[in-house]
């Protein structure tokens, strides 16, 4: 697998920012990991929360959720890589608002879920 | 120049941490899915055991990451000490610069690609589960 193109153009960052770049790429990749080890775990250890039926679609979108910001990290990390070789300006991104509501929305969900399986 | 000497060590150190825990943060995936696996062997039906591929696909990713973490690591940990020994021979800290490489895109791809692995072995542990 060769390295892209856009790994040739401008100049190499300082080592400091790229493995800054490499550790914000990890940290995304847990985030989506968590995500990923929370649906399962909510599938085995409360298998009452909800009818089974839409335990299991909810459980299945966090999921996906997971699976999905594993590519966007993966993008992001190049998207980063790309700006700083070339000395602009980074890349804004709506992956944090999106996760904010993401893991809102979850926490409120599961909480109503919660208190309605008692 | 200040700057060059300053933090010779803990950006490889702390990045060979962070991958990992990104590790650790995989294998409590796995054990999630292989208890799932495993619980369902006691009343083993005939059929294709769609558990014992997930619990495979989650061990193949498992195995991927570590690979990569492993390489990474090494990468890291001999640039930094062939770095320092240079320093110390020519008071010139910033060489680190020079061997300390970042990371390639192959390492960044097997382990994103491993994490989705992870989520489709996920998927389907749920989705074929009762």
């Amino acid at each position: 697998m060769r390295e892209p193109a856009w790994r040739r153009t401008g100049k190499t960052p300082d080592y400091r920012f790229s493995l800054a770049n490499e550790r914000t790429f990890l940290a995304w990749i847990r985030t989506s990991l968590a995500l990923l080890a929370g649906a399962i775990a909510i599938d085995q250890l409360a298998p009452n929360i909800a009818p089974q039926p839409v335990r299991i679609i909810l459980c299945v979108v966090l999921s996906f959720i997971g699976a999905g910001l594993a590519v966007l990290s993966y993008r992001r990390w190049g998207l980063m890589e790309a700006a700083m070789r070339n000395n602009q300006a980074l890349p804004f991104s709506r992956v944090l608002l999106f996760m904010t509501i993401v893991v809102a929305v979850a926490a409120i969900g599961f909480a109503v879920l919660i208190l309605l399986a008692r | 120049m200040k700057m060059d000497l300053r933090d010779p060590g803990l950006q490889p150190e702390r990045t060979t941490l962070a991958w990992r825990r990104t590790l650790i943060s995989l294998v409590v995936v796995d054990l999630f899915i292989w208890r799932r696996w495993l619980s369902g062997l006691a009343g083993a039906h005939p059929g294709f055991d769609y558990q014992g591929l997930c619990a495979l696909v989650a061990a193949a990713a498992t195995v991927v990451l570590a690979s990569v973490v492993w390489v990474r690591s090494r990468e890291l940990h001999h640039d930094n000490r062939a770095a320092h020994n240079q320093a110390a021979h020519t008071h010139a800290a910033h060489t680190q610069a020079a061997h300390t490489p970042a990371a390639s895109r192959r390492l960044v791809l097997s382990s994103t690609l491993a994490v989705m692995a992870l989520g489709g072995a996920v998927i389907a542990a749920i989705a074929s589960g009762g």
